[in-house]
Formats: structure tokens, C-alpha cells, sequence
């Protein structure tokens, strides 16, 4: 195989890797706000439901959840939600792929959350609420940005730990990167690529790096 | 009847009696000090005051307006707890200033919010887009102004545009202040104000403290300033595991002391001064 | 009581029949496969059967297969790569609609019949399972009780791996052919057990030019068929085809595009 072929092949799974990953990052995040909130809803019912559902997500490893999503509906309920096929990337896997690592990651995102809102100083909701503040302004004009800036070095582990456990996506065939060269470069006695490999993930977790500094310097004119 | 009438408000933390049927009075324009050791509810019949706290009964009529009428504040919506808290100032000891936020935008945040529930009240009446928009601009323009006002009357000025976290624990109560006048309440609250700074800071707060004092604004004043109480009050309250054990105006309170615990007390906190 | 047992058997059996009767108005495997317009092989890279050629289009003889089947019933083939040992899960799942890539008539390695797991198609072509070694290793490897204690690999499901297993008890499982082949061009095992159409296709040239076929171990010939969803009637429009294309030649065309003329079934399906 040529190096332009090989070169090609293994674009295409980046861009899917690239894709699985910005899309559960952008899913994730919001879904793990939502998720906070039940963590700490004062209604116990909901409560109780959102720390066994976490505890269950988290508890678990997630290539058995990947497994679970995309054969369990069709094997146990004859639901074939997975089974579509695309021309472009979102076929059923892609999307079986993406809502696993979507849960998966807004659980320990929820975590983190709720952890940078119990650090906040109970002063800041007081002080919100004797200016005549709503809850919801409290919490999106003055607990979020300093939740935001507390949880930057947790959350940046974890999409960096995203962007390298995208590979697991491969258990279900899902053609990203690592599924590509499993399949079609490694076979053909082929290890060059494993080096590329690695310097793709290795500019990528660099980037998000600089990335996340350059957030935690934007923020760093204030102390939480 | 007063312009703040607080009548026989109780509260209970799971079985601790905190406030035992307190009861108080204040005219429009008077400062009244409450004092007492930690632990006698001065903390938590301001905050109930602010409903931060729920009383579990009692009442609390401010310029006619009944606030608390027993336990009936509980059931009440956030929206009616937010119109009730408005009329209420409230300066913390810690003074819990945004960080994120300038000290401008600390003072003019919550006009501006309110300003935007006022806006869509003012689309109903006016239905002309530039108008609206020169409304909103003036409406701005006229928060903006009143905060540097207040700035100014903090003498911090020169501060607008520095963060909290740049500031000395004098300047931030001085700027906390400032963010609770900005609303113009009916009454201002302070829960010891000068109690988390060092010494050498109070002073500047407790002049702006007594700055404010004019006919208009009404102060109630939780603190440990003895001295600072004797001069800024027109009216002294001293409380003692959850009910009003002495009050009157300071020369009375201070000087011809009636109650054994009080003497005790005062004695305590002049040791204290004097070490 | 008698009274109450009886209604509760009487609406048990109601309740019976109705989901009998929704089940026969249920749609047909084939039905819904004709209603997407494609149904989905699926495959593991493997040459000659399913594999990308110097253009990068996916060819072998499985391919051209299915696309002439396809092209009998008025469908599409669509291919999916997937992990071969989860080739019955992703089947049942609907993930797949058939395993089509140089599957074995036979048993799994625990000895547990493939018909237990599906239902065959007619077989189409012969293939037994083949034992590679490195050349250099040929002379030492040279009777089944040389291969005690050696390093063995198969792909995970395969029908090679029961031989594997056979031949040593130091046994890994891998997740393709291909993969078996790499392993052991790369030295990490010491022989490894696949399709002969395979390794007479690949073993000996190119990449693979210091390993060969070991011909101490000799083994019994299988047929290879398409494996589809049990009770499935996608099996028998399939069948349908397939005589077709035997009869008409097509098959043959393509066994000999891939040098598997000798191995094709001649005559599949005619009575």
C-alpha cells in the first residue's frame, strides 16, 4: 500500500475519532449540567434515581456499555434502532458510539460539577438572593463562571482521557481511527502507521492543552 | 405604629430554640444596634429578617406592608420572597462580592437584572422600537450613574474597574456596602460588618457606616463595636439566648445598664478592648 | 377457584393469540430487508474472500459474490467490517443481515454446531484449514507432536481454532485472519491455523514470503456458505439466486478472477 493510500485511509478515521470526540465533549458537558442538578435536586426520588444512575455509568466498564447499547435493544426488544447504515459517518454504530460515550462522560462530568458548586461559598447564593436575584440568574450570573474556573483541571483530564478512550468505539466497528488500522493497515504487516498514530494524538491532546491553559489564564483575574 | 414592627418572631433549628418571641421596634431614618455574645440569635433574626432564614412565627410590618405574618412566608413563591427581600439590604460579614465581576459591575449587576423585568413591563405600554431602545439606554445610563455616585460615597472611585480579589478587606465591605445601597432598600442590614477585618481596617468602615446616617436611611446593625454602637445608635438592643434582654437608647443601655447579663457582657468586651 | 383458574387460562390464551396474530402480521426478514433496498454482509478483511485492492476498492470473491446475489434480488450489498467473534451477536442484533466472508460449514471450537447459531445458505466452495509456519521453522515443525507447547493462534470463532487448540495447549485467540498473519510474520507466535483459500493466496509472496503452508499437519476438507439470521426467508431467495448464478456461469466467472475455479461448487442448488 502507498503512503498516500495509507495517508488517506487513516484521515478518514481521524475525522471520525475528531467527530466522536467534539460531539461528545459538546453533549456531554450540557447533559452533565443537567445530570449535577438532579445530583443535588432536593426531591429525594430524583435525587436517589441520579446517584444510582451515575453510580451504575460510572461503575461499569465502558466497552460493556458500548456493547449494551448497540446489541441490547434489537436482541432483547427487537428494537432495530442501531441497524441503519449512511453514507456519511452517522450510521447506527456511529450514533450507538456517540450516546454511550455522551452518558458515560456526563456522569463524571455531573461529579466534577457537583463538586465546584459545593465549593462555592454558600455567601455567594445568600448574597445573589438579598439583591433580589432568581435562582436561575444566581446560578448563570454568578455561581457558573466560578463552578467553570474551579472544575477547568478536572474536566480538562477527563476530555483528555475522552479523546484517547474514543478508540473504544472500535468494540462496536465503528471505523475511527484505530478500527481502520486494526483492520486494514496492521493486517498488511504495516507498522509505520502506529507512529503516525501517535503523533495525531499526540498534536491533539497538545492542542486542547494549550487550549485549556489558554482558558485557565482567561480566568485567572479572579479567585473563586 | 413604627416604620419596622417585629412582633413575637420565633425560630427553631430542629430542636435549639434560637429566637424566643423577639420583639422590635424602628422609626424611618434611626439606626438601631443590636448587640449580645455569640451564640443569642442577633445573626439569625437578621437573617430572618432577610428571609434567608423562615421564621416559624411571628410578624413583621414594614411601612404598613405586612412581610411575615406566621409561618406564612414558607409557602410563599420566590417571586413574592424576592419583591419581600428587596426591601431589605443586607451587608455580610464576609462580604461575598462577585469575583468574577468589577466593582462597578458588582454595584450595577442587580439593578441591571431588575431593569430587565422593568423593560418588559415597559414593551407592554410602548410599542416603538427607538423609544424602547433610548428607554433602555437612559435606564443604563442612570444605573451606571447612581453605582459611581456610590462609589464615590465609599470614596472608592478610583476603584470602579479593579477586581475584588485586588481589593483590602476594608475596601471590599466599603464596595459591599455600596452593591447594597445600590438597591435602595427601605432598610439597610449589616451582619458584623467589621468582624472579619483586621483591626486596622475597621475605621474606614464603620466612617462610611456612619456617613449613611441621614434622614432617609434606616440601619439595623449587628456588631461588636461597643464604641462604634454607642455612637452611630439611636437605639440599642441586647440579646441573650434568644430574646431581647435590654433595650433603649444607648446612654440608657450603656450607661444606666439594667440587666445583670448585659453588665456582664459589657464588662467582658471592655476586658477584651483593654488587653 | 376451578372458576377463577379457568378465566385466568381463558384471557392467558386471548392474550396468546393476539400476540400470535400481531406476529404474523409482523414483517418478514426479507420483507424488511427489501424495504431498506440493501441488506449488510458482514466480513472481516480477508483475502481473497473480502479485501481491498491496490485501488482501494473492495473486491475478493465473497464481494463479487454478494453483489451478484444482490444484484439477482434487486437489492444493494452493503459490507461491514466487524469483530468476528461477535458475528452471531451482530447478526441477531440486525447489525448484519448475513455472515458472508469464508464461513465454515461447521463447528465453533467448543464443538457446538454453526447450525445451532444460524442457517446456511447452499455451500459454495471447499476450503479446509491450513497450518503456517515460518519456513525456517519447517524442518522442526514437522509432525503434530513437534507442535506441543508451540505458540498457536487462530482468529477467535473461527473453524480454525479447535485445530489450534488441538495442536497445543498454549493458545491465543486474535481478532482476525489477518491479524494471525501479522502475529506471526512478527514472530509473537509459533503457527497459526487459517482457511486454506487464504493462505494459498497470501503465504509464501509478497509480505508474507518467508512463511509456508506446513504440510506435516493435514486436515479434513470443509465447505464454505452465508450465514443468515435462524428461520430467517432471506435464506431461501438467496439460495434462490445463488442456483442462478451457478447455472448461468457468473459464479464461475468470479471463482476464476480468484483463482478459485478448483475450489467452487459446481452445479449449487440444481436437483
Amino acid at each position: 500500500m502507498s503512503f498516500e493510500l495509507i495517508n488517506s485511509k487513516l484521515l478518514v478515521g481521524f475525522g471520525t475519532t475528531c467527530l466522536l470526540f467534539l460531539l461528545t465533549l459538546v453533549l456531554s458537558l450540557p447533559l452533565g449540567l443537567l445530570i449535577m442538578f438532579g445530583l443535588k435536586c432536593p426531591f429525594k426520588p430524583i435525587k436517589w434515581l441520579c446517584n444510582v444512575f451515575v453510580w451504575a455509568i460510572r461503575g461499569t466498564p465502558l466497552m460493556l456499555q458500548l456493547f449494551v447499547v448497540f446489541y441490547v435493544p434489537s436482541m432483547l426488544f427487537g428494537l432495530r434502532i442501531f441497524s441503519f447504515t449512511s453514507t456519511t459517518v452517522f450510521d447506527g454504530r456511529f450514533i450507538a458510539a456517540l450516546i454511550t460515550f455522551v452518558i458515560n462522560y456526563a456522569c463524571y462530568f455531573s461529579v466534577i460539577f457537583r463538586g465546584g458548586v459545593d465549593n462555592i461559598s454558600r455567601g455567594q447564593f445568600e448574597a445573589g438572593k438579598v439583591l433580589g436575584m432568581t435562582k436561575s440568574q444566581i446560578f448563570f450570573k454568578v455561581i457558573l463562571l466560578q463552578v467553570i474556573k474551579t472544575v477547568i483541571p478536572p474536566v480538562s483530564n477527563e476530555v483528555i482521557t475522552l479523546v484517547k478512550d474514543t478508540s473504544l468505539a472500535r468494540v462496536i466497528s465503528v471505523a475511527e481511527i484505530f478500527f481502520i488500522n486494526e483492520t486494514e493497515i496492521l493486517t498488511k504487516a504495516i507498522v509505520w502507521p502506529l507512529f503516525y498514530i501517535g503523533v495525531f494524538f499526540l498534536l491533539f491532546v497538545g492542542l486542547l492543552t494549550v487550549l485549556f491553559n489558554y482558558i485557565e489564564k482567561k480566568l485567572s483575574y479572579f479567585k473563586a | 405604629m413604627a416604620y419596622l414592627e417585629v412582633q413575637n418572631l420565633n425560630k427553631s433549628f430542629g430542636k435549639t430554640e434560637v429566637l424566643k418571641g423577639i420583639d422590635l421596634s424602628v422609626e424611618k431614618g434611626e439606626v438601631l444596634s443590636i448587640i449580645g455574645s455569640s451564640g443569642s440569635g442577633k445573626t439569625t433574626l437578621l437573617r430572618c429578617m432577610n428571609f434567608l432564614e423562615f421564621a416559624d412565627s411571628g410578624k413583621m410590618i414594614l411601612d404598613g406592608e405586612t412581610l411575615i405574618d406566621g409561618d406564612s412566608v414558607k409557602k410563599e413563591s420566590e417571586n413574592e420572597l424576592r419583591k419581600k427581600r428587596l426591601n431589605f439590604g443586607l451587608v455580610f460579614q464576609s462580604f461575598n462580592l462577585f469575583p468574577q465581576y468589577s466593582v462597578l459591575k458588582n454595584l450595577t449587576l442587580a439593578p441591571t437584572l431588575l431593569l430587565k423585568e422593568r423593560f418588559k413591563e415597559y414593551k407592554k405600554t410602548e410599542k416603538d422600537g427607538q423609544k424602547r431602545k433610548e428607554w433602555l439606554a437612559a435606564e443604563k445610563k442612570a444605573i451606571n450613574d447612581d453605582c459611581l455616585a456610590l462609589l464615590d460615597r465609599v470614596g472608592l472611585t478610583e476603584k470602579a474597574n479593579s477586581y475584588p480579589c485586588e481589593l483590602s478587606g476594608g475596601q471590599s465591605q466599603r464596595v459591599a456596602i455600596a452593591r447594597a445601597l445600590a438597591l435602595k432598600p427601605k432598610i439597610l442590614c449589616f451582619d458584623e460588618p467589621t468582624s472579619a477585618l483586621d483591626p486596622e481596617l475597621t475605621g474606614e468602615v464603620l466612617k462610611v457606616i456612619k456617613g449613611l446616617k441621614n434622614k432617609d436611611t434606616t440601619m439595623i446593625i449587628v456588631t461588636h463595636e461597643m464604641g462604634f454602637a454607642k455612637s452611630v445608635s439611636d437605639k440599642v438592643i441586647f440579646m441573650a439566648d434568644g430574646i431581647v434582654e435590654e433595650e433603649g437608647t444607648p446612654k440608657e443601655v450603656f450607661g444606666a445598664t439594667k440587666s445583670e447579663k448585659l453588665k456582664a457582657f459589657l464588662s467582658n468586651v471592655t476586658d477584651k478592648e483593654g488587653e | 377457584m376451578k372458576k377463577l383458574l379457568t378465566v385466568l387460562l381463558a384471557s392467558l390464551l386471548c392474550v396468546g393469540a393476539a400476540i400470535g396474530l400481531t406476529g404474523c402480521k409482523a414483517k418478514s426478514d426479507y420483507d424488511k430487508i427489501k424495504e431498506k433496498g440493501y441488506f449488510v454482509c458482514g466480513i472481516t478483511l480477508f483475502n481473497p474472500m473480502n479485501y481491498f485492492n491496490d485501488e482501494d476498492e473492495l473486491v475478493g470473491f465473497d464481494t463479487e459474490f454478494a453483489n451478484a446475489v444482490a444484484e439477482q434480488l434487486g437489492l444493494k450489498a452493503k459490507f461491514q467490517i466487524i469483530s468476528w467473534s461477535a458475528k452471531y451477536l451482530e447478526l441477531n442484533s440486525g447489525a448484519i443481515d448475513c455472515i458472508w466472508n469464508g464461513f465454515t460449514y461447521g463447528n465453533e471450537s467448543d464443538g457446538v454446531s454453526r447450525t445451532e447459531y444460524v442457517d446456511f445458505s447452499y455451500k459454495y466452495l471447499l476450503n479446509g484449514q491450513c497450518v503456517v509456519t515460518s519456513t525456517a521453522n519447517l524442518s522442526v515443525l514437522n509432525s503434530a507432536a513437534a507442535f506441543a507447547g508451540k505458540k498457536g493462534m487462530a482468529e477467535g470463532g473461527s473453524a480454525g481454532e479447535e485445530l489450534a487448540q488441538s495442536l497445543s495447549s498454549v493458545y491465543t485467540a486474535t481478532t482476525s485472519q489477518a491479524n494471525a498473519l501479522l502475529e506471526l510474520k512478527s514472530g509473537t507466535v509459533d503457527f497459526i491455523v487459517i482457511d486454506a483459500t487464504m493462505a494459498n493466496a497470501l503465504v509464501g509472496q509478497g509480505d508474507y514470503n518467508t512463511l509456508s503452508i506446513n504440510p506435516a499437519i493435514e486436515t479434513e476438507i470443509e465447505e464454505y456458505a452465508i450465514g443468515f439470521r435462524k428461520g430467517s426467508d432471506f435464506t431461501a431467495k438467496v439460495n434462490e439466486a445463488i442456483t442462478t448464478l451457478s447455472a448461468n456461469g457468473k459464479l464461475a466467472e468470479i471463482a476464476a478472477e480468484y483463482d478459485l475455479s478448483s475450489a467452487l461448487i459446481e452445479n449449487i442448488g440444481a436437483k
